[in-house]
C-alpha cells in the first residue's frame, strides 16, 4: 500500500495502517529527536509520544507533506521534553559517553576504522549541538544533519524563512567555533587543512567543496531553469 | 584586508556575513548572490569565513545516523490510557482543577441559597444580629415557599381562617402586631409575593392586601414594605412598591399605624369579596412568626449547616487560589 492509501485508512481509524505508515519515519523521527535531545531514552520517549499525538491528531491532517506534518509533532514533543527538563535540571541532557555507538548506529559498508572515526565525529557534533540554544539546535538538526530544505523547515516549525536563515546562520557560527575549539578531538581527516589536516584533508575538502558547493549549485541552477 | 580598503567595505562585510550561511545552501536570491560574490572576490576574511563555514556544514552532513532502538507503534493501550495523562498531570494543574471545582460548588451553594428563598439573604444578616427566632421563622417560610407552594397556600388559608374573627372584631390591635413584626418576617415571603404581584398587577395596584388570596403573609409584607419606604398610603398602593420587595435588604423601619391600616381598608372597600381575606392580614403576619418560632431549633441547625458549608467552601477557595498563585510564581 502506498502512503496516501495508508493515510486514508489511518484517518479512518485503522491503527495498523497508521503503524505501517510511520514505519518509514521511525528512523528519521528518532534521529531528529536524538539530535535535538542528546539522550537516547528521552529521544525514544519523545518519538513514542509524538506518534501517539500524531495518531490522535490525524483527523486534523489536511494533505500536504506528511513528513513535515509528522516532524512538526516530533519537534514539538522534543520541545516539551526540553521544557520539562529545564524545570527539573537534575536530569542530565549530556550524551552518554559510555554508550556503545557501534552497536546501534547504522552500519554502512565503510571500513571499521572510518566507521569508528565517524562515531567520534558524531559525538563531538552532538556535544556541540548541546551548547546551542534550543531553537538554533532544532533548525541545525533539520537542515545540516537531515538535509531538509529551508522551506520545509519553515513549514515544519511554523516560522518564517527569514527566521530559519538567521537561526541557522547563528547556530552554524557557534558550531564552527565549537568544532575549531575542539579540533584536537576530531579525527585527522575531518580537520580543517589550515589546522593541520595534511594533504589528505586538503584534498578531501577540495573535493567536498566542488561537490557540495560549485557543482551542486550549478546543477541546482540548471534544474531551476526548467521549473 | 579589502574590508579596510574601501568605505563600503564595512557595510558590505556585514551584509555578506549575514547571508553567508544561506549562500552555502544556495538559498539566496540572484541579486544577493552577485553582491556576495562581488564582495568575496576581494575580501579574504569573508573567503576564510566561507571556507570554515563549508567545513562545518560538511562535517555536520557526515554525522552518523542512528537506528531507532526499537519499533515505535501506537498500541490500543496508548490510546485508551486515560491513566497516562492523569499521571502526568502536574500538581499545578491538579490545584487549578480543584480551584475550579470548588469555585463552581461555591457558586452552586450560594446560588441555591439565593434561589431557594430569596428571603434568606436578609435573614442571614438577621442571624448576625442574633435574632435566631426570626431567622427560624423566615427559614420555615422560605422553605415553604420554594419546596411546596401548595403547602404554603394551605397553611396560609388556615391562618386566614384563624385570624379572620380577630381581624373583623378589632382591627386596631392587629395593626399593632403587624407593626411590631420583626423585619425579617416580612421579607421571608417576598419571593412568593413578588411572583403573585406579577400575576395580578391589577390587584397589587389597587390594594396590596388583596393578594392574601394565596398567602396571608404576603399581604402583610406588602403592607409593611410599602409603608417602609413611603409612608403615604396612596403611593404605597402603587405598582412601584413591588420591585422594592425584591431588594428588601434594609431592615424596614417599623411602620406607623396609619399607612399600614390604610391599604387594608381600601382593599375592603374596593373589593368586598376579597376584603374578608385581606382584612386579617396584620395578625396573620404575626401568627406564622409565632408558629415557626416553635420549630426554630431544627431549622437553625439546617441553616447553620448550610452556612458552614458555604464558609468551608469559601475558605477552601481562598486557600486554593493562594496555592495556585504561589505555584505559578515558583515556576
Amino acid at each position: 500500500m502506498e502512503e496516501s492509501a495508508l493515510l486514508v485508512a489511518a484517518q479512518g481509524g485503522e491503527r495498523e495502517a497508521f503503524n505501517r505508515l510511520i514505519l518509514d519515519y521511525q528512523d528519521l523521527s528518532y534521529n531528529v529527536a536524538y539530535r535535538i535531545l542528546g539522550d537516547p531514552d528521552a529521544a525514544a520517549d519523545a518519538t513514542q509520544d509524538a506518534f501517539i499525538s500524531a495518531y490522535r491528531a490525524l483527523s486534523g491532517f489536511r494533505g500536504g507533506s506528511f513528513r513535515s506534518w509528522l516532524l512538526r509533532i516530533v519537534t514539538n514533543a522534543c520541545y516539551d521534553v526540553l521544557r520539562a527538563h529545564k524545570r527539573h535540571p537534575t536530569v542530565s541532557l549530556d550524551a552518554d559517553p559510555e554508550l556503545d555507538w557501534a552497536e546501534w548506529t547504522e552500519g554502512d559498508e565503510e571500513p571499521p576504522e572510518e566507521f569508528a572515526e565517524r562515531q567520534d565525529l558524531g559525538q563531538l557534533i552532538q556535544r556541540g549541538l548541546q551548547e546551542l540554544p534550543d531553537d538554533q539546535r532544532v533548525v541545525m538538526v533539520l537542515c545540516d544533519i537531515h538535509g531538509m530544505a529551508y522551506k520545509e523547515i519553515a513549514r515544519t516549525l511554523g516560522v518564517s524563512l527569514g527566521t530559519v536563515k538567521s537561526r541557522l546562520s547563528r547556530g552554524r557560527e557557534k558550531m564552527r567555533e565549537y568544532l575549531r575549539g575542539n579540533a584536537e578531538l576530531l579525527p585527522a581527516r575531518y580537520r580543517l587543512y589550515s589546522e593541520g589536516g595534511g594533504a589528505a584533508g586538503l584534498m578531501s575538502l577540495l573535493v567536498e567543496w566542488l561537490d557540495d558547493g560549485l557543482l551542486g549549485r550549478l546543477l541546482r541552477r540548471g534544474a531551476g531553469r526548467y521549473e | 584586508m579589502s574590508k579596510l580598503g574601501s568605505g563600503m567595505g564595512g557595510r558590505e562585510h556585514a551584509y555578506v556575513e549575514k547571508r553567508l550561511s544561506a549562500y552555502v545552501d544556495d538559498e539566496v536570491s540572484g541579486r544577493e548572490r552577485r553582491r556576495i560574490e562581488a564582495h568575496l572576490a576581494h575580501c579574504e576574511a569573508c573567503r576564510a569565513d566561507l571556507r570554515t563555514l563549508r567545513w562545518t556544514v560538511g562535517l555536520l552532513h557526515q554525522a552518523p545516523q542512528v537506528k531507532a532502538p526499537r519499533r515505535f507503534v501506537v498500541r490500543e493501550a496508548d490510546l485508551a490510557g486515560t491513566r497516562r495523562p492523569m499521571r502526568r498531570m502536574s500538581p499545578l494543574a491538579v490545584t487549578q482543577w480543584a480551584t475550579a471545582v470548588v469555585a463552581l460548588l461555591l457558586v452552586l451553594v450560594l446560588g441555591g441559597d439565593l434561589l431557594a428563598g430569596r428571603g434568606r439573604l436578609p435573614i442571614g444578616s438577621a442571624s448576625l444580629r442574633g435574632e435566631h427566632e426570626s431567622v427560624a421563622a423566615a427559614v420555615t417560610q422560605a422553605a415553604a415557599t420554594d419546596t411546596a407552594r401548595t403547602d404554603e397556600t394551605a397553611q396560609a388559608e388556615e391562618r386566614v381562617a384563624q385570624a379572620l374573627p380577630e381581624a373583623t372584631s378589632s382591627p386596631a390591635p392587629m395593626i399593632k402586631s403587624q407593626a411590631a413584626a420583626p423585619p425579617t418576617a416580612e421579607e421571608a415571603p417576598k419571593a412568593a409575593e413578588s411572583e403573585r404581584a406579577g400575576e395580578t398587577p391589577m390587584a397589587a395596584m389597587k390594594a396590596p392586601g388583596v393578594e392574601a388570596t394565596e398567602g396571608v403573609t404576603a399581604t402583610g409584607e406588602a403592607g409593611i414594605m410599602l409603608a417602609a419606604p413611603e409612608p403615604s398610603p396612596t403611593t404605597a398602593g402603587g405598582p412601584q412598591g413591588e420591585p422594592q420587595g425584591g431588594g428588601g435588604l434594609p431592615p424596614a423601619p417599623l411602620p406607623t399605624e396609619p399607612p399600614a391600616i390604610e391599604p387594608q381598608q381600601t382593599a375592603q372597600e374596593d373589593m368586598p369579596r376579597l376584603g374578608a381575606q385581606a382584612a386579617p392580614t396584620p395578625s396573620a403576619v404575626a401568627e406564622p412568626y409565632g408558629l415557626t418560632a416553635r420549630a426554630g431549633s431544627e431549622n437553625t441547625t439546617v441553616l447553620l449547616l448550610w452556612r458552614g458549608i458555604e464558609a468551608i467552601l469559601g475558605l477552601a477557595l481562598v486557600a486554593l487560589l493562594i496555592a495556585v498563585v504561589w505555584m505559578r510564581s515558583r515556576r
